[in-house]
């Protein structure tokens, strides 16, 4: 072993050992000289002959011969690529592009699919769980509950730490300014489950976090602390504003934690801090089983099989759900799953679509650039036949120029490997930030695993590449070869069509994929929202009763004080128009049963509908919609005069079509009672960026009851200009938290919810697969322009490489070209 | 004289056991062998420099450009434990081989 090592390290080493032993070696002749009698020069002179062969003998003890051919074949190889550049580097860019994707998308894939949750500890032990529920035959899967049914879960089962908890955005108000933060609302266990012990300060205690009790302790992430609080000071004293509400910050999580989903928290509160509705005396959102909106994740003990948690919870969701009087789907069950939620049974999220379809383009790239590369070898073996020839004639053998191919082929790939692992990095940056922005990721996008996987692709692509020369010099010809020089051989050219064909056809694959997302693209970039986004801003106040929740009875007060600073801030400057309405623009609807009058059948639209919203005449100016025809509510639409409602154009084209809804009855909340159509607007959207039409109407709130008299508004909506915007703002802030004492406000400018949208709009739509045009806006794989397009580009293409070529060959004289035969 | 080959591990022996004694570079080593032998043993420089090389590799002598008294630059080897260690091993077996031979040739 010892001696292995000496002799590597010799070899390294050998010139300067040669040299030293020519230099020894000197010195013992001279030394012989000096002893020897005249008489033995004779002698003398013949063993400086000996000086060669005895280096030559000496020589052997550190040559390591395999070695030696292998980096003189190294040696001939950066001597060809650098004779040869073009190639060189078409081959090394090409398979760096592919290898750069792929390593960009497997740090992507990785992430989705692979990682735990940072900073928890023992993250196999953790376990989301999930309800399936069969509705019409359909199962229907949730990762979802409702307090109550978690409160038996949890009673049934207390030796089992669970954590339950809500994410949702919040409005982080500075004296300066306000934006969106994420937050987390989690009960007491959450920490104690997830196995997070908090950096600084302390997490919440069993009191402070009761669901009954409003929340006033809150917790940051590193990330928030460092940037929006005192990063070094200790936490006294230090609070935070959220929705117009201050919370005592009492800890800080630690930096690796971020939370259990895929987008990062920025604050943790309790769960009685969320914006809560009282239903009547004594029901709570979190008495009411109607709606779902807790996470849960549990932490079983070793001993107990997934098998039977599932089942043992299984059994308590069905015994809470008879005892509340629930109808029980015989078939509902609970599984437990990773906490990866990648992983789970739930229907892919977006997230997850981008990533699996980014992951068959790369593989279709590298697989392109693989067959380019063996194209390319190909021919290059062809152009070397002469040199190939006459080396097999000096006596090379055939494996000894395979393995020199191996060489060469082995060095364009390591470069190539290089390459793609700078590119890797820099593209894997760029698809994070560009395409899946909701992820927190850390760390750069190569790190070991990355480099690992793709090092080994590049082995395995080396290895099939390999194949070219080995098969192409069994079939060598040699007297062939040195007799016709560069013609090639009919079986090369089998090989390098189906090489061409075969690169050209998954091009076209690629290429389809792409223009249907273009087309996409195209369109949600077309999309109008149907509202002047960049001058909307809207508030919803939500009052607070004595115990905590949000009073829906005090419903008249909040209304009529709404109307009085309504009209307040309307004659404030900077403010153009101020509206009324039970809804934000973007922000829900209501839903009653609404008829054509004298029909039985409701009309239908695939987006749904008719969805209601109740508005003050100036709704229309202040949010920018679009009249197409009669009016808007005015000041005569009160309470006592004829009923009217407004309609959109959807609604209007599939409720009467063929004919004008002006003037058309429709009726609401299943009264026959006729509300005449009025005015149609152009469709606006009602709850995101990228949605399906939906039939819209609206009602007067002087006459939006079921009786035909006044609803109360909820929200309140403000017109200015941009840059009046800040001051419009801070104006309703101030007007509202005098109007309403004692009550939440939710303050957002539509900019702000619909650049959220549109970045989730945009990359629902901006997937590639053959199969998935139900994901793309409005497109269809029939659509004629695709094909056109990519015959166009394949035209093109062909075109391009084919000039060279023929210019170089007009350029060619008959003679020369005759003579060369 | 007739040219006998020296099996190589005898010439390992000999060699260390001229370094055992005191430190030498090469012509020094063969002039002592040749000397000593009574001019029997006489290595020619195709076997030792290789043969030296190889025990340097194998950890048994160690060697360090020097000085000769005529200020003329030389290498010197020296001997290891490890070759010390080797040496006493195969003085034992050469010890032993001698002993088996002179048994077998012995005068009847």
């Amino acid at each position: 072993m010892r001696e292995l090592f000496a002799r590597l390290r010799d070899w390294i080493r050998r010139d300067q050992l040669d040299r030293e032993l020519r230099e020894e070696l000197q010195f013992h002749q001279q030394q012989l000289e000096r002893d020897m009698s005249p008489s033995d020069n004779a002698h003398a002179m013949r063993r400086l002959g000996n000086i060669t062969a005895v280096r030559e003998a000496a020589r052997e003890r550190w040559c390591v011969p395999w070695m030696d051919s292998v980096q003189q074949d190294v040696r001939y190889a950066i001597r060809g690529l650098r004779r040869n550049p073009g190639f060189t580097t078409v081959v090394v860019l090409t398979l760096a592009l592919g290898l750069g994707a792929n390593a960009a998308v497997f740090s992507l894939l990785d992430r989705l699919f692979l990682q735990t949750p940072s900073g928890v500890a023992d993250a196999d032990g953790l376990k989301r769980v999930y309800l399936t529920q069969f509705y019409r035959g359909e199962a229907q899967i949730a990762d979802r509950y409702n307090y109550p049914e978690l409160v038996d879960i949890r009673s049934a089962m207390p030796e089992i730490l669970s954590a339950v908890y809500e994410t949702d955005s919040v409005s982080f108000e500075t004296s300066s300014s306000s934006r969106m933060i994420t937050a987390t609302f989690t009960d007491a266990n959450y920490w104690k489950t997830l196995g997070v012990s908090l950096a600084r300060g302390r997490s919440f205690t069993a009191d402070e976090a009761r669901i009954e009790v409003p929340g006033t302790v809150a917790i940051v992430s590193h990330r928030f602390w460092q940037r929006n609080l005192n990063s070094t000071g200790d936490l006294t004293g230090v609070n935070v504003q959220l929705n117009g509400k201050r919370y005592d910050v009492i800890g800080v999580a630690p930096e690796i934690f971020e939370g259990l989903d895929w987008g990062a928290t920025d604050i943790w509160l309790t769960l009685g801090a969320m914006s809560i509705e009282e239903f009547g005396p004594g029901r709570y959102w979190y008495t009411i089983r109607s709606t779902r909106r807790l996470q849960l994740v549990v932490r079983p003990p070793a001993s107990v099989t997934a098998n039977a948690l599932d089942m043992r919870l299984t059994q308590v969701f069905r015994v809470g759900s008879v005892a509340a009087g629930y109808e029980l789907d015989s078939i509902a069950r609970i599984e437990t799953g990773s906490i990866i939620a990648a992983r789970g049974p739930l229907t892919r999220g977006t997230e997850q679509v981008i990533a699996t379809r980014l992951a068959w383009v790369s593989v279709l790239v590298l697989m392109i650039a693989c067959a380019n590369i063996a194209n390319l070898l190909l021919t290059r073996l062809t152009e070397r036949q002469r040199e190939i020839a006459v080396r097999l004639a000096l006596g090379v053998s055939r494996t000894r120029l395979a393995r020199q191919f191996f060489v060469e082929l082995i060095t364009l790939t390591g470069l190539s490997l290089l390459t793609a692992l700078l590119v890797g990095n820099w593209s894997g940056s760029l698809l994070r930030s560009s395409l899946i922005p909701g992820v927190r990721w850390s760390g750069s996008a190569i790190d070991a695993k990355n480099i690992a996987g793709i090092a080994g692709a590049t082995l395995l692509i080396t290895l099939m590449l390999a194949l070219v020369p080995m098969v192409h010099l069994r079939r060598f010809g040699t007297t062939n070869a040195l007799r016709n020089g560069q013609r090639a051989t009919a079986r090369n050219g089998t090989l390098r069509t189906a090489l061409v064909i075969g690169q050209t056809a998954l091009a076209v694959v690629l290429l389809s994929g792409a223009m249907l997302c273009v087309e996409s693209l195209r369109r949600v970039m077309d999309v109008r929202i149907g509202y002047d986004v960049p001058q909307v801003a809207f508030a919803i106040p939500q009052l607070k009763s004595e115990r905590g929740g949000v009073a829906f009875q005090r419903g008249a007060e909040l209304g009529q004080a709404l109307r009085e600073t309504a009209a307040q801030l309307a004659r404030a400057p900077g403010v153009e128009s101020v509206a009324l309405s039970s809804h934000s623009p973007m922000g829900g609807f209501n839903m009653t049963s609404t008829r054509v009058f004298g029909s039985d059948s409701e009309p239908k639209l695939k987006g749904g509908g008719p969805m209601v919203r109740n508005v003050s005449p100036e709704y229309l100016k202040t949010v920018g919609m679009q009249l197409t025809a009669g009016r808007f509510f005015n000041a005569s639409d009160v309470q006592g005069a004829p009923l009217v409602t407004v309609v959109n154009e959807s609604m209007a084209r599939i409720a009467w079509p063929g004919q004008s809804a002006i003037g058309q009855c429709l009726t609401f909340y299943n009264t026959s009672v006729c509300r005449t159509v009025v005015g149609i607007v152009q469709d606006a959207h009602i709850a995101s960026v990228v949605e399906d039409a939906t039939m819209q109407a609206y009602l007067p709130f002087d006459q939006a009851s079921k009786t035909g008299g006044p609803m109360r508004p909820a929200a309140l909506i403000v017109r200015a200009a941009p840059d009046q915007m800040p001051m419009a703002l801070a104006k309703t802030r101030m007007l509202l938290s005098t109007a309403i004492p004692n009550s939440e406000l939710r303050l957002q400018t539509l900019e702000q919810t619909v650049a959220i949208g549109s970045i989730i709009g945009m990359i629902g739509t901006v997937a590639l697969s053959r199969y998935a045009s139900s994901l793309f806006y409005e497109t269809s794989i029939g659509s004629p322009i695709i094909p056109l397009g990519i015959a166009a580009v394949v035209m093109c293409t062909a075109l391009l490489a084919s000039i060279i070529p023929a210019w170089q060959a007009g350029r060619v004289s008959p003679m020369t070209a005759l003579r060369s035969e | 004289m007739t040219k006998r080959d020296l099996l190589p591990g005898l010439l390992d022996m000999l060699v260390l056991k001229t370094l055992s004694v005191q430190t030498m570079h090469g012509y020094g080593i063969a002039q002592h062998l040749q000397r000593l032998s009574k001019d029997v043993i006489s290595v020619e420089e195709g076997s030792l420099y290789p043969a030296l090389h190889r025990m340097r590799q194998k950890g048994w002598i160690r060697a360090e450009w020097g000085h000769t008294p005529n200020n003329q630059r030389a290498r010197y080897y020296t001997i290891t434990a490890l070759g010390r260690k080797h040496l006493g091993a195969q003085e034992e077996g050469y010890a032993e081989l001698m002993a088996g031979v002179r048994r077998i040739m012995k005068p009847v």
